[in-house]
């Protein structure tokens, strides 16, 4: 009992340095096991997201236009599948609808998803409002995808418009697995913004789409091998049904699963080495500041030892003291990655709302974590006092004090200035392998705040800077998309021209395409526009619009390994006949680079049109609105033209890229707190350390009228070098980290963005004033202990 | 130079004391306890003076040196040193007093690890901001430890740090050093040399006090203060006179 009050003791006398150490185990021990702990949680969910609505094994989807009559395409599978088996028919048709409220306006393209109102497969998850019954079939009712309803902020009922002006009802809002991540049909992802899904009865659909009782979409779920499966269900449509043109894929090849899974594959890395980081930085300043706490009593062991106490007993002391620290940290670090789990939680939540968030206490996380978390403050007690029982008592009293030894200072005898110019220096490098520890564990810090904040600024940037080039020289440019491809002096196009709220207006070409150079090709979205326009055209980073080649991004020019004069081919439709297009090959000469951070945003100047046969004709225009209208002006007049299939802002996307930034933001910003935290705990438990160590000195120091304020300005020139040194470990480490993030992660993920690094001079001078002040700031919270320091008795104490 | 061997010369005018000391006491409070470490000690140095403070431990020595240091403030009495009231002075002055008036040795040298011996020297030039006069190799030098001045303190014998720690003293050209048992570790031979070392600086007008409970040692000194219980018990030459650092035993 007498050793615990012992130890408690000990505990007590330095309980701030205890406090922090334990503090910094547990941010390192919460973090990392709060945001592992989100990985496993995203994985357990999508899997049992995917469970509970039951998502499709097999799809069938029609060519764009084509339709079945219902029952046929069912039938056309019905001798594949066995008696567990379900196929389901489902229609799905494009719309336009406006749900606008009485203080915005929701003029949105999107689709209507008809399905069975007691569907099995794919179902609806209903997270606000009421499904739908068999009542509701055929009524005008149905229900609001949820992550759009969500970005407008819309309640569980309401009414909205159809283009062609039919009232519905949305009586709920749900998610459905294709939709978990909006995925419009031409590209992209989280384009709830732009992009409506209202889920109905196939009767409804039906309606809607005015063909009678058709379908062109087939969902199956079956206990079979989905991709022998799908083979055989291709072979079947290919056989008995080729005129639909039917597309056969499995479950596992839906774009929103494959983004997600690819996604979490990514994130598990990431987080993995992010966690990792902090928690390195952290247990290796929790090591550092135990030993150096344990080798302050060092010398009592020696007395100890020539006291003919056991060694045992003798040891049972600091390892003890070492052990309550770990515990101590370990029950916080359990409580606060507690914390931090339940701000992921809601973040991830809100984020992404899947049918099932299942975020159950990770409890080998959270078992890994603490047990490191209690090693390195133990291991850091027990290993001076190995070494300190090892040796002869009289070697214990006399090495004693670390504080007693210059270490490395002959390194820097070249230091100019006078004595309290040299103090600090020297004694940074008294101790260089603590001095490495503890910059070490700062660096981490600061790594993972400048990979943080390189990757946010970075995504912003790159959002913005395509923003800016798509509305260069014409800030509120509007983009219509048309149903079709339809002749430029169509009533429908010329509508849209002569439209009251329509300013300046051009019509433009949109084709699907591909690049190809060697072995390397990806999509392309080629525009056919007046690369010289008035209105707008892309900006040449190089090159120029001369006529007969191809305008690339330059990350697609990178990917490619091409530079302006080289020839690519691209594969582009090319009209045959009134209605039937063939893909040919080009040899195209990259005539210019533009700056788009997306590489399949691709040009064409309007000049070379006859290279894809569609002279005269148009499927986009890009217009700007006249002088007195806006955006809502322009969609509100054109929902009425039915050729008319979206109408956007130009600078559209880089809101909605903004906008889902921000929720990622909130799992940063518990990072960026969390590692600033760290980095101040560390930076504070050495400088109080340190004074522990140069109590001596500053005594000393107070004899010879040295005043205070000066001591503390050396202490704080040597905490602000040593934040120097972990700064620039920290931004040269955070760096690598970020290059490694996008590699492993954004580009596996989305080769399409060409990332802008933002690394400017002001970020790094910003972080790095960040990281040294507040390392540099940290002894100045000793300042109290240095008024109360009793020189004589502190004067008196022999080594 | 200052410190050339010239004790035995002491032929001045009376002059007004560098230490005045009128009826100074100090107590501590522990508790409930009143410890009285000083009482009511009076005592006058001249400029000059090489004296020693004797007494049994617990006598109130270090006390005594710490209240003429400044390090410490008498419960009551009156403190002069060089014509500076210190027991009246702001905190402030007595930051500058300690820079500019007294220096101290310690039984436990208290040298800066990581600065080499000339460095050290170099502190006390520092920070008595003292730009003429001779420089930190020149006191090193007159110290006997010319050749070892780029060696880190760990790198020398206790003697070696001790001789480094009174150059520190002497860099600073105050006229009041302060050594606190200053031969405390240090074997006879070496101890010895120190003190003659120390004597050879009471000189110029500066005065040093030496403390220590050996009795043996302040033989060699002009004159000696006996405490006992934090009185002064005797005050004077050293019994039996003046002895030759070369006759001591110890
Ligand atoms: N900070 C303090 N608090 C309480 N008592 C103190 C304090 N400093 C000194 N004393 C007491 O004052 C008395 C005189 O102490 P001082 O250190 O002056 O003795 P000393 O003569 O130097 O002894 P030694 O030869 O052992 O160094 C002692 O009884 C000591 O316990
Ligand atoms: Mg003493």
């Amino acid at each position: 009992m007498l050793l615990f009050r012992w130890t408690w003791r000990d505990l007590r006398a330095r309980w701030v340095q205890v406090a922090v150490i334990a503090l910094v185990v547990a941010v390192g021990t919460g973090m990392y096991a709060g945001m592992l702990s989100t990985t496993e949680w995203a994985q357990i969910s999508y899997d049992e997201s995917y469970a509970a609505v039951n998502a499709h094994d097999v799809r069938v989807t029609l060519a764009t236009g084509s339709l079945a009559a219902e029952g046929e395409l069912t039938a056309a599978v019905s001798d594949l599948l066995d008696g567990e088996a379900v196929a389901e028919e489902r229609l799905i048709v494009p719309i336009r609808f406006d749900a606008s409220t009485p203080d915005q306006t929701i003029i949105v393209r999107g689709a209507v998803v008809g399905a069975q109102v007691d569907a099995s497969v794919d179902v609806v998850d209903v997270q606000r409002g009421r499904g739908l019954g068999s009542a509701d079939a055929g009524e005008p009712v149905v229900i609001l995808e949820q992550n759009f309803g969500s970005f407008y902020n819309l309640g569980a009922s309401g009414t909205l418009t159809l283009a062609g002006g039919s009232e519905f009802e949305w009586v709920g809002q749900g998610v459905a697995p294709e939709y978990f991540i909006v995925q419009p049909p031409e590209g992209g992802f989280f384009g709830q913004a732009e992009y409506g899904v209202l889920f109905t009865s196939v009767e409804t659909a039906q309606q809607i789409a005015g063909f009678g009782p058709v379908v062109n979409d087939l969902v199956i779920s079956s206990g079979a091998d989905p991709v022998e499966l799908a083979a055989a269900v291709e072979a079947v449509f290919d056989t008995v049904h080729p005129e639909l043109g039917a597309t056969v894929a499995t479950g596992e090849e839906d774009p929103t699963r494959r983004l997600l899974y690819d996604d979490l594959e990514g994130d598990r890395q990431f987080m993995a080495v992010f966690a990792g980081l902090i928690f390195a930085g952290a247990v290796a300043a929790a090591f550092n500041s135990t030993s150096r706490m344990v080798e302050s009593i060092r010398r009592e062991f020696g007395i100890s030892m020539a006291l003919g106490v056991p060694r045992w007993r003798i040891a049972v002391r600091p390892l003890l003291v070492g052990a309550e620290i770990a515990f101590l940290g370990v029950v916080f670090g359990v409580g606060l990655g507690v914390v931090i789990n339940q701000a992921m939680k809601r973040v991830l939540v809100d984020f992404l709302p899947l049918p099932v968030w299942q975020t159950p206490f990770q409890f080998g996380r959270f078992a890994g974590g603490a047990a490191i978390g209690f090693l390195a403050p133990f291991l850091a007690a027990a290993i001076p006092v190995w070494r300190a029982l090892r040796v002869q008592p009289v070697e214990a009293i006399r090495t004693g004090h670390l504080a007693a030894r210059a270490g490395k200072s002959s390194l820097l005898r070249w230091i100019p200035g006078d004595t309290f110019a040299k103090i600090p220096f020297r004694n940074l490098f008294r101790a260089p392998r603590r001095t490495v520890l503890t910059a070490l564990g700062i660096a981490a810090a600061i790594t993972v705040l400048v990979g943080m904040v390189v990757m946010v600024d970075s995504f912003v940037a790159t959002i913005d800077a395509g923003a800016a080039e798509v509305t260069a020289g014409s800030p509120d440019r509007v983009l219509v998309g048309l149903d079709t491809v339809r002749p430029v002096d169509s009533p429908e196009v010329k509508g849209v021209i002569a439209a009251e709220s329509v300013g300046a207006a051009e019509t433009g070409l949109r084709v699907p395409s591909r690049v190809m150079v060697g072995g390397v090709g990806f999509d392309l979205l080629l525009e056919v526009i007046d690369l010289e326009s008035d209105l707008w055209h892309p900006t040449f980073v190089e090159g120029s619009p001369a006529p007969g080649g191809v305008v690339l991004a330059e990350k697609a020019a990178e990917d490619l390994g091409v530079e302006v004069g080289d020839v690519v081919t691209v594969e582009h439709p090319r009209r045959q006949g009134p209605l039937s297009f063939s893909l040919v090959e080009s040899e195209l000469e990259v005539t210019g680079l533009h700056p788009h951070p997306f590489r399949f945003v691709a040009y064409l100047d309007d000049g070379d049109v006859d290279l894809l046969g569609m002279a005269g004709l148009a499927n986009t225009l890009s217009l700007e609105p006249s002088p007195g209208s806006d955006l809502a002006d322009v969609q509100r007049e054109l929902f009425g033209n039915e050729a008319v299939t979206s109408v956007m802002a130009a600078g559209s996307v880089a809101d909605i890229i903004r906008d889902f930034l921000e929720q990622f933001v909130g799992i940063l910003q518990i990072a960026e707190i969390g590692s600033i935290l760290l980095m101040v705990l560390i930076a504070f438990n050495s400088a109080s350390v340190a004074f522990d160590e140069r109590a001596r000195d500053h005594a000393t120091m107070l004899a010879f009228g040295v005043r205070r304020r000066r001591i503390m300005r050396m202490a704080t020139v040597e905490s602000a070098a040593l934040g120097v040194i972990a700064t620039l470990l920290g931004a040269v480490g955070g760096y690598g980290f970020l290059r490694w993030a996008v590699r492993a992660n954004i580009s596996e993920t989305v080769p399409e963005i060409g990332l802008n690094y933002v690394f400017t001079p002001t970020l790094v001078v910003a972080l790095s004033v960040l990281g040294v002040v507040a390392v540099a700031l940290a002894p100045l919270f000793n300042w109290r202990r240095l008024r109360r320091l009793d020189v004589p008795s502190t004067l008196r104490v022999m080594e | 130079m200052l410190w050339v061997d010239d004790t035995e010369v002491r032929d001045r005018a009376p002059m007004d004391p560098v230490i005045e000391l009128i009826d100074v006491s100090r107590r501590y409070q522990v508790g409930p306890i009143t410890i009285t470490a000083l009482e009511s000690v009076d005592l006058h140095v001249d400029p000059g003076e090489f004296l020693v403070v004797l007494g049994p431990s617990g006598s109130g020595k270090t006390t005594l040196l710490n209240m003429i240091g400044a390090l410490d403030t008498p419960t009551s009495g009156k403190i002069r040193v060089a014509d500076v009231d210190i027991t009246s002075a702001t905190p402030s002055d007595l930051f500058a007093f300690r820079r500019s008036t007294v220096s101290f040795i310690f039984q436990s040298f208290n040298i800066f690890p990581g600065l080499t011996a000339e460095e050290n020297v170099r502190f006390g030039i520092d920070v008595a901001g003292r730009t003429t006069g001779p420089s930190a190799r020149d006191v090193l030098e007159s110290v006997g430890l010319g050749d070892r001045a780029e060696h880190f303190p760990h790198e020398l014998s206790g003697g070696e740090q001790q001789r480094v720690a009174i150059a520190r003293a002497l860099a600073t050209g105050n006229p009041v050093l302060l050594a606190d048992e200053p031969t405390g570790e240090l074997d006879f031979e070496t101890g010895v040399q120190i003190l003659e070392l120390l004597r050879a600086q009471a000189t110029d007008g500066r005065v040093v006090l030496v403390v220590t409970h050996n009795r043996e040692i302040s033989r060699i000194a002009d004159r000696v203060v006996e405490l006992s219980s934090g009185r002064v018990i005797s005050d004077g030459a050293p019994a039996g006179g003046r002895a030759a650092i070369s006759e001591l035993h110890w």
